[in-house]
């Protein structure tokens, strides 16, 4: 068998990491022999992300972050660079959705609380921005690395259920994407970025496990006529982290059933 | 566990160059490939069978109804089924540059032919055992050139053009079976036939390695981890998405 997705050794920090897509991308770096740091603001469901690893067998610490806090970033990963002597991976993947969309009275441009906006541009836009200043910190003088944004199909597609903030930020990380993928590839740091669909995650406090009518309409949206399970972003980033992707730099990959068929 | 354990892959274009790397990747995932080929493949097997891997070739021609579903009717007589296809084959390492103008109609349809009728023949040929089977991988391999309008070998990149287009329909087509059809974008390549082939190499290459973030060769290898990706079940919720793997020439 090939080693091709072996990632044994290898250092991964991952925001945004204690559920959801960014849990399952630290849990798929482990599966395949990584020493993953898990970042989140939420304490809670962090200590009960990294325990579950760590009694499967792999090894994982926790860091509590919130990604509003760019100095804080910077030692959260510089820290985790130096606990194992290196940083091989980074995602930048917290985020949150916000705004209702433009189909609803709320999310029209007038009704939209500029406090709102703030904070989802703060989190999803200059977050991701910091996290990405913070691997290129460590991972120029390593000149080496691998960077992975959270983008969204909302961000390379409009429709009608996308709002204002969330769509307009996730646009901005996929030029960030190429950018950073330009200026970090002399240093042998690649930068890719994942814009997932309809994944069953935690998004918008859980609404999706409340709603099955939601799910069944977002579902058959998507010519494979279902939605995803977290656990279906693992092996798209586990390409993009591992040898496999070795030649893959500055692409914002859909994983959305088809829907967008870019 | 290898990710492609037991999987019966059809790879077209399988007896050198980019097509024979990934006949080699994906045996060595533990795949039984057909390699198929208008060439000789038997070197392909013997160098997977020297590995310890498990491969057949079927001689089969991709432009031609007749040869492709005597080509699937053959494979699933021996396997039963039909888990990934892999539409490789084309012409382009023995392509001239020139302008536009200068092409052809007979030298057009040739391209046309092979890169285009092949890759249309064979999913029309798979679709039906893969929907039987509801579970199904089929790769198409694109080209970078169509994201920059290269100029010199129009004829080609009209061609992976198409199969970008065609990507996305027939998966939107076979999403409700459960099939995955994606393809690759590779960048300029070194295979065996593009180093054959002068006007292929030189100043020309050397554009093309310039104009890459990660500036150097691609080697067929560059893509096989791809191409795994997208026959495995990793990929299960990827559909009619055309991945560019080019070190960073073109970015979507």
């Amino acid at each position: 068998m090939s080693k091709l997705f072996d990632l044994t050794g290898k250092t991964a920090f991952v925001t945004g990491a204690a559920s959801g897509l960014g849990y399952a991308m630290a849990e798929g770096f482990a599966e395949h022999g990584a020493l993953v740091t898990l970042a989140d603001a939420n304490r809670a469901g962090l200590d009960a992300a990294v325990a579950k690893l760590n009694a499967a067998g792999h090894q994982a610490m926790a860091v509590e972050l919130d990604v509003r806090e760019p100095a804080a970033i910077r030692t959260a990963v510089a820290g985790a660079a130096k606990h194992y002597g290196k940083m091989d991976i980074v995602v930048a993947n917290a985020g949150i959705t916000g705004g209702a969309p433009i189909s609803e009275e709320a999310g029209h441009i007038e009704n939209i609380d500029l406090d709102v906006w703030n904070n989802v541009v703060e989190i999803n836009q200059t977050g991701v921005f910091a996290t990405l200043q913070a691997a290129a910190a460590v991972m120029k003088p390593q000149k080496s690395g691998r960077i992975i944004v959270t983008a969204s199909i909302s961000g390379l597609r409009i429709s009608e259920v996308s709002g204002y903030p969330y769509t307009v930020t996730k646009a901005a990380v996929i030029h960030m994407v190429h950018l950073a993928a330009i200026e970090l590839a002399p240093y042998n740091i690649l930068v890719n970025g994942v814009a997932p669909g309809p994944f069953m995650t935690n998004i918008a406090g859980g609404r999706l496990f409340r709603e099955p009518e939601r799910v069944k309409a977002m579902g058959d949206s998507v010519p494979l006529k279902r939605m995803a399970d977290p656990q279906e972003i693992k092996g798209l980033a586990l390409l993009l982290a591992s040898g496999a992707g070795s030649f893959i730099t500055g692409q914002v990959i859909p994983i959305d059933g088809g829907r967008t068929a870019l | 566990m290898a990710r492609l354990q037991d999987k019966i892959i059809i790879i077209t274009g399988g007896a050198r160059g980019i097509g024979a790397a990934f006949c080699k990747a994906v045996a060595a995932e533990g795949a039984v490939v057909v390699v198929s080929d208008v060439r000789d493949g038997a070197g392909t097997v013997k160098e997977i069978e020297a590995e310890g891997g498990r491969a057949i070739f079927i001689h089969s021609d991709v432009a031609n109804s007749k040869s492709v579903n005597e080509l699937v009717n053959d494979v699933v007589k021996r396997y039963g089924r039909i888990d990934a296809l892999v539409n490789n084959a084309a012409i382009f390492a023995n392509l001239q540059r020139q302008s536009f103008f200068e092409i052809g109609e007979q030298e057009w349809d040739d391209v046309m032919a092979v890169n285009v009728r092949g890759p249309f023949l064979l999913c029309k040929a798979v679709a039906p055992v893969m929907m039987k089977q509801k579970a199904g991988k089929i790769v198409n391999i694109a080209s970078g050139t169509v994201f920059k309008g290269q100029t010199g070998i129009t004829h080609y990149v009209t061609s992976k053009g198409a199969i970008v287009a065609l990507t996305r329909c027939v998966a939107r087509e076979l999403g409700d079976y459960n099939i995955n059809v994606n393809a690759i974008a590779p960048g300029l390549t070194m295979s065996e036939g593009v180093l054959s082939n002068p006007q292929m190499t030189g100043a020309g290459a050397d554009a093309t390695k310039n104009s890459r973030a990660l500036k150097r060769e691609q080697q067929p290898e560059d893509l096989t981890g791809t191409l795994v990706f997208l026959c495995s079940s990793d990929s299960d919720f990827m559909t009619g998405h055309t991945m560019v793997v080019d070190g960073g020439s073109v970015m979507r």
